[in-house]
């Protein structure tokens, strides 16, 4: 039963992936769109294969259904639901990834800086209407808080779980006192953009933010997979060392590997709360706290559920919520439920 | 073998000097001593846990803190005293890190690792336990477990912190068994660091006797467990007593 329920929830996020695509205002038959999805894809690898083989394209699949099938699917859900799965994976796998090298449940990537350091850059961005958008000063400003907390924290060359909790609330309280001197300043409907990205939302995904976005989290993802069983090792703290880990070379690669692809998530689609806490504690609620099986699931999960919430953030009403609201809703009396049920899953 | 060169440390006011020994294999040496001695410091200086002033530790002659900590693991096991890690692993989880420093970064444990580890519990009588969550077990099965997980390393040198720390009294006799039997059985040599001198009389090859960061007097347990040595040490006055070629250390105290 758990190995079937495992399995299931590694594959979730193609079932998700599809249901999400058939989803919205304008409605299209299931079997059109899988069918779409698969001709585009053999055009897209016999294109590559052709122009590999011939040097040119004399021939292309031809796909046999209106364009204005075609460009709701490949121009605007395709996109915003590629974006809506890898950012999931991504909060989600940091969340995981931070509560086990800080030992500290409440712990996820937000925890470093990374929203408050975006946020700023997002409302300096939206403030000054700099013609670089959101995004590049979004992540500037999300890596430039990680890198104050991590060196705020780093006292005598390690970081301690408690002098990063520390670090981290100060350079929190630091960039959104800053953010609302920008707020306090700014004209209303910029006070408005300002407010609506905070509460974050994949409205604005396209095929420029997906093509930024996966690299980084796609190789995030699989550094972290390949390395997940350091993580039972770092898990222990200080006692890792005894077993032959360099604990503080590996927790600084961590460190780097989540700031990184958190930013790169936060940057495109702002604030999306409580996915990273709540994700890894669900699947080690129900799948114990091994990290062999725990780091692919988180990922996969992640996705699916983001996915999903953003499918009734578009869908649910005539106009869109914001989808930080819904993680928010939709997740917590869950993960209330799973607390009561099984105690946690850690040792208070 | 172990060699201990002249080992010492300061920290704040607190200091180790010249600190001596060497262990053979298949050897105990225990570290004896009040609390607030300096054993267990001297015992994280001979991992490098902590930094000795000068290189002073060698395991088969190899200069022991020029190794990185993975090839130190592969060389020393060291059993802190146990402490609840935030998240419930199995047993055989926690046994199976043991096995960190012979895995690559990118490598997870496979089929033929979890054998070993399994093999390590058999080996103490713990294998029944090994899907058991680690947090759920008690003092004595922690640290039985701890032990495994040392061992699953095959060192040739084995630091053992307090193995009997809040340990009843049948789990400590069952601990120390242990540890004198594997010392033996792997050619093992074990330095531990205990409070009871009668423990360390009974399990020991080696007793040296700490006090104040300084070794006061080394050699078998029979050469050095002496009243006035023990007197000046501990600070209480003590009487021994002779037993069927046993030695029962006790306090003199007034009881009323």
């Amino acid at each position: 039963m758990k190995r079937f329920l495992f399995l299931l929830l590694l594959v979730s996020p193609i079932f998700a992936f599809f249901i999400s695509l058939c989803i919205g205002a304008y409605h299209m038959p299931l079997s059109a769109i899988v069918d779409m999805v698969i001709l585009k894809t053999l055009q897209i690898i016999s294109g590559i294969l052709a122009k590999i083989t011939f040097g040119r394209i004399d021939f292309a699949i031809q796909i046999p259904y209106p364009s204005v099938y075609q460009t709701i699917i490949f121009k605007i859900r395709l996109p915003r639901v590629i974006l809506a799965m890898i950012v999931g994976s991504a909060l989600a796998l940091s969340g995981a990834v931070l509560q086990a090298i800080f030992r500290n449940p409440l712990v996820n990537s937000y925890i470093l800086g990374i929203s408050a350091g975006a946020a700023f850059g997002a409302a300096l961005a939206i403030g000054l209407s700099l013609s670089l958008g959101i995004t590049p000063l979004a992540f500037a400003f999300a890596i430039l808080a990680v890198f104050l907390t991590t060196s705020l924290a780093k006292i005598g060359g390690r970081i301690t779980p408690v002098s990063l909790v520390l670090a981290g609330v100060i350079v929190n309280a630091f960039f959104s006192a800053l953010t609302s001197l920008l707020k306090f300043l700014m004209e209303h409907e910029k006070l408005a953009s300002v407010v609506y990205w905070l509460m974050g939302s994949f409205a604005d995904a396209d095929w420029h933010s997906v093509k930024v976005a996966f690299p980084v989290i796609f190789l995030g993802c699989v550094l972290v997979y390949l390395m997940r069983w350091q993580l039972n090792v770092l898990s222990f703290g200080e006692e890792a060392k005894i077993v032959g880990v360099e604990t503080e070379k590996l927790k600084f690669v961590f460190i780097i590997i989540t700031s990184l692809i958190t930013a790169a998530s936060v940057a495109f689609c702002g604030i999306i709360g409580w996915v990273g806490l709540m994700i890894p504690h669900i699947v080690r609620m129900a799948f114990g706290p091994d990290h062999k099986t725990l780091i692919p699931l988180t990922i996969t999960v992640g996705a699916s559920f983001m996915v999903l919430a953003d499918t009734l953030a578009r869908s649910i009403a005539t106009y869109e919520i914001p989808i930080g609201i819904l993680t928010t809703i939709l997740g917590i009396p869950f993960f209330a439920y799973l607390l009561r049920k099984t105690g946690g899953g850690w040792n208070a | 073998m172990l060699e201990v060169k002249s080992l010492s440390f300061s920290y704040g006011d607190f200091s180790v000097e010249d600190v001596c020994f060497e262990v053979r294999e298949g050897e105990i040496l225990t570290l004896l001593g009040p609390n607030g001695s300096g054993k267990t410091t001297i015992l994280k200086n001979i991992y490098g846990l902590l930094k000795p002033k000068k290189k002073c530790v060698f395991v088969d002659g190899k200069d022991f803190h020029s190794l990185s900590l993975k090839e130190r693991a592969k060389l020393a096991g060291y059993v802190p005293q146990s402490h609840h890690p935030p998240f419930p692993y199995t047993v055989l989880d926690v046994v199976v890190m043991g096995l960190a420093s012979q895995l690559g970064v990118f490598e997870s444990p496979r089929e033929e690792h979890y054998q070993k580890a399994l093999e390590k519990l058999k080996l103490i009588g713990m294998e029944r336990f090994k899907d058991k969550p680690y947090t759920q077990l008690s003092g004595g099965q922690l640290q039985l477990v701890l032990i495994a997980r040392a061992l699953v390393q095959e060192p040739k040198v084995l630091l053992l912190d307090e193995p009997t720390a809040h340990l009843d009294f049948k789990n400590q006799v069952k601990v120390l068994g242990i540890v004198k039997r594997l010392a033996k059985e792997e050619s093992i040599s074990a330095v531990m660091t205990l409070h009871d001198p009668n423990l360390a009389s009974l399990y020991s090859d080696k007793i040296a006797l700490v006090k104040e960061g300084r070794i006061r007097a080394l050699g078998k347990p029979n050469e050095i467990l002496k009243e006035e040595i023990l007197e000046e040490v501990y600070g209480v006055p003590i009487c021994i007593l002779e037993f069927n070629g046993f030695r029962l250390i006790l306090p003199k105290t007034e009881v009323v």
